[in-house]
């Protein structure tokens, strides 16, 4: 038993080298949060993983629970629960890696409310499949090539503190709250034995008697998806989803209208500013191409009738392959966005690659009640 | 805010006194319908209305599982006192809630209209006796609601569905009767629920069931299975505290039921959280089960004769819940209880009898009713349009409907004549041998004619003895009698509903002219009419027509007027029984009439459309080419003036001369040849 807020529980089986990286991660990640680490061995296989416990087992801050026979996930994770005592429990799978600030960020959003079940973090593309970034859909494939460890920077500093509310958490990384589970119980070990699926039907049961579960906006964890159960998985999904469906008839409704609804774009969109500012790297200006209906595909010469009439939609260069959750601005229903976003990312002006007889006009439009300076492009310097 | 709850106890002795503390506390008013307890219930409860006057209570006298009509009924009383929201619960239910001002502020913020109080079934440490109960230990749950839950309805819902019904197990309501959808389950804070205390309890609980339901006329197949199925388990297996706590965790679902030992498995635990109360407790001699079901056999138990599926409705008389028929009307909303005496002495005004009103009878006569049911009644219809026309019925009652020919005709007449008939049909659907069984169209076909053509006219589906029950004395100005037709059937209807008959009632009787198999309708009306003023008409299987009302009224007074002179008796029945023709020609020549028109209106409209849409098809085509011309003729245009090709006019002339040369036709080229 233990004093301190948070007790990370890690269940293992097999696949060593993940564990190594994911228990590295958490121990190098600059954290302010007091917390202790419980490995779990699910009676593992691979002899590397009993030596690896061995490593840790005089650590102070560590916690090694060696079970006797395979019990699955939902069992070991209810193990750890149990073993937390009154701290608030973790759960993290063994194929993550944290960042810097992950746990102070999870920590102050379970605390910004009084009744949160449970957080989760944003994740990489294939990680999550309600918080994943860039794009809220999973795939294989990412829309970005960008190193996480950027991501998770852009998202500490953009998002941080940002809770948002989402219908259920996800289990690769969750904080759960330890009040809720004294009143709701603990993750369900006869309907999902194996994992997949407790960790949102702990949720829903807690959502059922007014707990939230929130989103935290400012942490970014690495979970290399998919890896956790290997071919059994596809059985184990179909499986899982029947007998969720049929525990929670409101599954598909709610599915369907956070997608509809996509609560995660701002999230994401503000990642992705983040990310610009780090890009940025303390540059004031930045370059767009505007364009409007009569004047498509960023024409250098957008008259000033055509500024007053049609608006304008300003683009950043290449912004859609690089930051996909911007897009375009389209003037002047945007400006004030434009002027908040100019802010958050540290850009004082803006230069537009228009001819200097619209730029009077684009000005107004964009100028109106913010600092931003808007300049034209220098001629020698037009593409 | 005024809250209210309306709840249905019988023989909870070991629990009642800790619910009725709890829902003192959370609400205004307390309306318990006791189901004649036997335990002590009945006595606790008692005491609680006289010490704080905000309990009513009301006896239950029937062994049957009616128990959302009745809280239904209670409920629309509430509703009546100006109650903000009724809670409809169950004595082992608990709410979740810390106390009165959170339960107020949950219902203020909820924004919905009707709450679903989802259970959360407790699973007692320690199970008590069979009438001994600790209600202050610690419980523990599953961490899972129920699927199933209880519901909660609001002023503003009623105000706005005053018609509506309580689903059976008091799980959900509808808008009413015919709305086929319960509403949607929006899910509220949570309801503590205890339903197993002690093993002899859950034992005589199940026992009792199985003999309340098969008196229950409304029941659906699936309805309280579970605690038939417990009765089994209870039955075939030794009964240990683990295997309760398996029934309690999923109490109501079908699931398997194994033992379950809680603490093993780390649940939650939960307490209840009961006020002290100031009431004290009444000392009750302990009862065993079998003591007790010896004590409800001495009770005198009322019993309601209904068909399956039909529908029935309480009221309160005299501290007593009373079952009754419910009528319904066409368009699903209900219909009254009871139907009121009509005033006595009642002449309408536009109406005296005279040769002016034979005249205006004959004419009533020859309306057709456009909705027709053919059945053995048509020939007849003429025949009730007079009778309508001629007395004017403030209230038509039919026994025996069947899909209705005649009582939709009367409803016809009732729209046509200006009568303002209240009209009700009586008929369990359930068909007789002279009829023969009824399939279950017979009702629904009924049912949908009756809600899209007379949606505010009125059926009540059940026996004729029962739907007796539902009619005052002096109530019906005139009812058809065409039930089941041997002597005694006819003989019991008519004792049945003489004295239900107003002072102007007129009874008509159908089959009086059929003497085969056996029909006795003729026999009995032979009998009848040497006691009462009568006209019979022969056609259509034969109609008697009876006076049973009071000497001197306005309807006495034209059987008295055909009686004095029976040649315009004589030319009426002859004028009727020559419409038979008529109607016959129209029925097999649809052509000439309604049907005919109709259809060929059809063929004209569909002919129309076809010509719209061919002439829009053409107009297209038009456009089409004419765009097309247009953009030839400026291309010609173009070539004709371009420079290059004015300049190799040459060529063009030189090609034709070598084709000209090789014996080939003259080439045309586009466009002036220059």
């Amino acid at each position: 038993m233990s004093n301190c807020p948070v007790w990370i529980i890690i269940p293992i089986y097999n696949q060593s080298a993940l564990v190594e990286q994911c228990v590295e991660s958490v121990l190098t990640a600059n954290v302010e949060t007091e917390y202790k680490v419980c490995l779990i061995d699910d009676a593992s296989t691979e002899p590397e993983i009993s030596a690896l416990l061995d490593r840790f087992e005089g650590d102070a801050r560590f916690e090694c629970i060696r079970n006797s026979e395979n019990l699955g996930f939902t069992r070991t994770a209810n193990i750890g629960i149990r073993q937390a005592g009154r701290s608030n429990p973790l759960l993290l799978n063994s194929d993550t890696i944290v960042y810097d600030h992950w746990l102070d960020e999870l920590v102050g959003i379970l605390g910004s409310e009084p009744k949160v079940s449970s957080v989760t973090p944003m994740s990489n593309q294939w990680g999550s499949h309600l918080t994943c970034y860039p794009d809220a859909k999973m795939s294989d494939v990412s829309l970005i090539d960008v190193p996480d460890e950027n991501i998770a920077r852009a998202a500490y500093d953009a998002c941080g503190g940002v809770g948002t509310a989402i219908h259920a958490g996800v289990g690769f990384c969750l904080l759960l709250n330890r009040q809720c589970i004294d009143e709701v119980g603990q993750l369900d070990e006869i309907n999902f034995p194996r994992g997949y699926g407790e960790e949102a039907d702990f949720c829903y049961r807690a959502s059922y008697l007014g707990w939230r579960n929130l989103a935290a906006a400012g942490c970014f964890v690495t979970h290399l998806h998919g890896k956790s159960f290997g071919s059994e998985k596809a059985l184990l999904m179909e499986t899982m989803i029947s007998n969720f469906r049929s525990l929670h008839p409101s599954q598909p409704a709610l599915d369907l209208s956070f997608q509809e609804r996509d609560p995660m774009r701002h999230v994401r969109r503000r990642i992705d500013l983040g990310r610009l500012k780090q890009d940025l790297s303390g540059s004031s200006e930045l370059l767009f191409l505007a364009s409007n209906q009569e004047q498509p595909s960023g024409a250098p010469f957008l008259s000033a009738e055509n500024i007053s009439s049609k608006g304008v939609e300003l683009r950043m260069i290449s912004a859609t392959t690089v930051y996909p959750n911007i897009g375009t601005y389209s003037l002047p229903i945007d400006a004030a966005l434009l002027a908040n976003d100019m802010k958050i990312v540290g850009i004082k002006r803006l230069v537009i690659d228009c001819d200097t007889q619209g730029l009077i006009d684009l000005r107004n439009l964009i100028a109106v009640g913010s600092e931003l300076e808007v300049r034209t492009k220098e001629k020698g310097n037009r593409q | 805010m005024n809250i209210q709850a309306v709840m249905m106890v019988r023989n909870e002795i070991d629990i009642i006194s800790a619910s009725l503390t709890e829902k003192l506390g959370l609400f205004d008013r307390l309306l318990v319908a006791d189901m004649q307890s036997t335990d002590g219930t009945r006595e606790v409860v008692d005491a609680y209305a006289d010490a704080t006057k905000r309990v009513d209570v009301y006896n239950f006298p029937y062994l049957a599982r009616q128990q959302a009509e009745c809280l239904s009924c209670l409920s629309k009383i509430a509703f009546k006192s100006h109650a903000d929201w009724v809670f409809f619960l169950d004595a082992d239910e608990f709410l979740k809630v810390e106390n009165r001002a959170d339960l107020e502020s949950y219902l203020l913020n909820c924004g919905s209209q009707i709450v679903h109080l989802p259970w959360i079934n407790l699973i007692p440490t320690e199970y008590g006796t069979f009438s001994d109960f600790d209600i202050d230990q610690e419980f523990s749950w599953t961490g899972r609601l129920s699927t199933y839950s209880k519901v909660a309805v609001s002023g503003h819902y009623y105000l706005s569905n005053p018609d509506f019904v309580l689903e059976a197990g008091n799980h959900n309501v509808r808008r009413n009767l015919s709305c086929a959808r319960p509403e949607d389950v929006e899910l509220g804070f949570p309801l503590y629920h205890v339903p197993i205390r002690s093993v002899e309890r859950i034992k005589y609980k199940a026992a009792n069931s199985l003999v309340v339901d098969s008196g229950k006329h409304n029941r659906r197949t699936d309805e309280a299975g579970h605690l038939t199925n417990l009765h089994e388990i209870l039955g075939a297996n030794e009964v240990t505290p683990e295997l309760l706590n398996g029934m309690c965790m999923d109490y109501g679902e079908k699931a398997k039921i194994a033992p379950v030992d809680p603490k093993k498995l780390d649940w939650p635990s939960a307490k209840l959280a009961i006020p002290a109360t100031e009431i004290p407790k009444l000392t009750i001699s302990p009862l065993n089960a079998l003591g007790l079901r010896e004590k409800d056999k001495s009770k005198s138990w009322r019993s309601v004769n209904q068909p399956l599926n039909a529908t029935v409705g309480a009221m309160v008389d005299n501290g007593e819940l009373i079952l009754l028929p419910q009528s319904v009307r066409g368009n699903g909303g209900l219909g009254p209880l009871r139907f009121p005496r009509l005033a006595p002495g009642y002449v309408d005004p536009g109406v005296s009898f005279d040769e002016k009103a034979i005249l205006k009878a004959l004419c009533s006569s020859l309306i057709r009713p456009p909705f027709n049911v053919f059945s053995a009644w048509t020939d007849l219809v003429p025949a009730l349009g007079m009778i309508f026309s001629t007395m004017r019925p403030r209230r038509f009652v039919e026994l025996g409907t069947h899909n209705g020919m005649s009582f939709f005709s009367a409803c016809q007449f009732s729209e046509f004549l200006k009568t303002n008939t209240q009209c009700i049909a009586v008929d369990s659907w359930e068909g007789d041998p002279h009829a023969g069984t009824h399939s279950p169209e017979v009702f629904t076909n009924f049912q949908s004619n009756l809600r899209s053509r007379f949606p505010s006219q009125i059926y009540l589906r059940t026996f004729f003895q029962e739907a007796a029950h539902a009619f005052d004395e002096g109530s019906i100005d005139l009812i058809h009698i065409d039930g089941f037709h041997s002597y005694e059937a006819v003989r019991s209807d008519f004792e049945t509903w003489l004295p239900k008959m107003s002072d102007r009632g007129v009874m008509i009787f159908h089959d009086t002219n059929v003497h085969r198999n056996d029909f006795g309708v003729w026999q009995f009306w032979e009998e009848v009419t040497k006691s009462f003023p009568s006209i019979e008409l022969k056609h259509g299987h034969g109609l008697g027509i009876l006076y049973v009302g009071k000497e001197n009224s306005d309807v006495s007074e034209v059987f008295e007027y055909f009686r004095t002179k029976p040649d315009y008796q004589t030319f009426l029945k002859t004028f009727l029984e020559a419409q038979i023709e008529a109607i016959r020609i129209e029925k097999a020549n649809p052509s000439n009439h309604v049907n005919g028109i109709t259809a060929e209106r059809d063929r004209i409209t569909a002919e129309r459309d076809r010509i719209t849409a061919e002439r829009d098809r053409i107009t297209a085509e038009r456009d089409k080419l004419s765009k097309l011309l247009v953009e030839r003729t400026e291309a010609l245009n173009m070539i004709a003036t371009d420079k290059w090709w004015r300049r190799t006019r040459h060529f063009r002339r030189w090609s034709n001369s070598i084709r000209k040369l090789r014996g080939r036709p003259k080439k045309k080229w586009p466009g002036p040849v220059l």
